[in-house]
């Protein structure tokens, strides 16, 4: 039983790099946590965020080399020990370390911030942080969804909050027999009554072609990124209601048959329903 | 100005009492100010000056304030530059200035000491983007004018204040001008016997680069007889000027 008793000396090293790691801790957290609310009114919520994880993950590492020290470890040894040990884990853990790396690119670029707007694939949301693995994201729906680090760089991400204002393309269908000029003059209306709708860059129509049942016309219309949505949901209902007002139709698909010269009309039955 | 106690408050804006319980157009708002005991409430939504909007139930936006000191109205001006497009381009010869004359959109401002209870303009504006490109510019309010070079003919209009712009082609080409940024939250507001003013403008086109330089003036304009000063601008320039690149000053 004697053997594993543990004398006062020994254990106090151990006493001590717990102690400087928990002060590390406390420290880190409160010197980070003042950062944030000192850089507050200066840099943007992403910045900041990254200047207090550097803060943290910085005084704490400090604090870990000292509390290392404090146990007899020498820092070279340590350093030599760490390189190897990266190779071991880097083999072991191939997709982590990618994502690691991927972050560093991600944040490096500085395409992608906390709080923009950003959609993956088919997932559209808010960025709630960049992490070391992945990026969180709350969509509109409030969900929350973790994209690794690796996808954002390999995929196709479009940042929905990059620049100020964005243009809304409203696919419109009037009827064939309908004056596409008079059309037109209605949805410049359109635009021109709504605030929400940016006078310059101007309203853009585009003829898309002559579809099955209708003449297929883009509308295009700018909004300040954050009337985006509101500009677009209501222009939608006053062209709707600009197009009954105006006598135009927007046709649903229709099915003419056609009974050429060379055949005989279609057969008509009368059917009395008396019997 | 206004005054609003645990009584039914007396709101004047300007020189004019605001009655209460019942609805006041301003333009193209539409204000509709009650109190009860200890409480004091703002409806409002914009219609056509003639066409009263609450018989069509239109968006209507209500606020209600506990009433705890007084409240002040004030006429201000906006809160973004105006993009001004006169009706045809303006076509300045080079080394020749004109001065002309814009009328903007007054706004309403209502505090309650340093809260700010709402800020409105008197009738609804328009967005728009002005710059060289969608990724540079800023983000502005249309403003469409006749932008006389005369004061002759230009009606009083109680909701809109006259902004006289003087602006000066020095470069060695002449100047087509189709559209102008107006630094409208640098201006002061001001009021004569019948018209709201707001601080002179000066807007020199220069050859030596492609920067642009906006002069404010700091007092009010000689047009404005016996000026009274309303509001002060909400946003305050270095020495009065202004320093922008061309494309974001002219088009």
């Amino acid at each position: 039983m004697n053997q594993f008793k543990l004398d006062l000396h020994t254990v106090t090293p151990f006493i001590q790099a717990a102690a400087m790691l928990l002060l590390g801790w406390v420290v880190a957290h409160l010197i980070a946590r003042l950062s944030r609310s000192a850089l507050a009114s200066r840099v943007s919520l992403h910045h900041r965020v990254l200047a207090e994880r550097l803060i943290f993950w910085g005084i704490l590492t400090l604090f870990v080399v000292s509390a290392l020290n404090e146990l007899g470890f020498h820092l070279g040894v340590l350093l030599g020990a760490a390189g190897v040990l990266t190779v071991a884990v880097g083999f072991a853990s191939q997709t982590s370390a990618a994502n690691v790396i991927s972050g560093l690119f991600v944040i490096g670029e500085g395409s992608i911030e906390v709080g923009n707007i950003i959609q993956v694939g088919d997932v559209t949301g808010e960025v709630l942080s960049i992490d070391w693995l992945s990026i969180k994201l709350r969509t509109f729906d409030n969900l929350f969804v973790r994209i690794p680090n690796e996808t954002i760089i390999k995929s196709n991400v479009t940042n929905l909050s990059m620049y100020p204002i964005r243009r809304a393309d409203i696919q419109i269908g009037i009827a064939y027999h309908e004056d596409i000029g008079h059309a037109r003059n209605v949805l410049m209306r359109v635009a021109d009554r709504n605030p929400l709708c940016l006078d310059q860059p101007e309203p853009l129509i585009i003829m898309r072609g002559f579809g099955d049942s209708s003449l297929n016309l883009q509308f295009s219309v700018w909004a300040l990124r954050e009337n985006f949505l509101a500009m677009r949901n209501a222009l939608q209902e006053e062209i709707k209601l600009a197009f009954d007002a105006a006598g135009i139709e927007i046709p649903f698909p229709h099915l003419s048959l056609y009974v050429g010269e060379q055949t005989k009309p279609l057969p008509i039955d009368i059917v009395n329903r008396n019997g | 100005m206004i005054k609003a106690m645990n009584q039914i408050p007396e709101i004047k804006w300007e020189a004019a009492q605001v009655p209460f319980n019942e609805w006041v157009g301003l333009d193209q708002l539409w204000l509709l100010m009650t109190s009860a005991a200890h409480e004091f409430s703002i409806s409002y939504c914009y219609g056509e000056p003639k066409n009263p909007p609450w018989l069509q139930f239109t968006a209507l936006t209500e606020m209600r304030f506990p009433i705890t000191g007084p409240i002040t109205a004030t006429s201000r001006l906006s809160d973004r530059p105006v993009v001004a497009r006169p009706n045809q381009p303006i076509h300045l010869p080079s080394g020749e200035h004109i001065t002309l004359f814009v009328g903007t959109t007054l706004w309403l401002e209502l505090t309650r000491g340093r809260d700010l209870l709402l800020d409105l303009p008197l009738a609804r504006l328009s967005d728009t983007w002005f710059g060289p490109n969608t990724r540079e510019g800023e983000v502005c309010y249309a403003c469409p004018t006749h932008a006389r070079l005369s004061m002759e003919g230009i009606a009083a209009n109680p909701y809109k204040a006259i902004t006289p712009v003087e602006i000066r082609n020095q470069a060695d080409s002449p100047l087509v001008m189709d559209q102008f940024n107006l630094p409208v939250p640098y201006l002061a507001l001001y009021r004569d016997d019948d018209r709201h003013w707001t601080s002179k403008v000066t807007i020199t086109r220069t050859s030596a680069d492609s920067r642009g330089e906006v002069k404010i003036a700091t007092s009010a304009p000689p047009f404005c007889r016996s000026p009274v000063e309303l509001s002060v601008p909400r946003r305050r320039s270095e020495g009065g000027m202004i320093h922008k690149a061309l494309n974001l000053l002219l088009g």
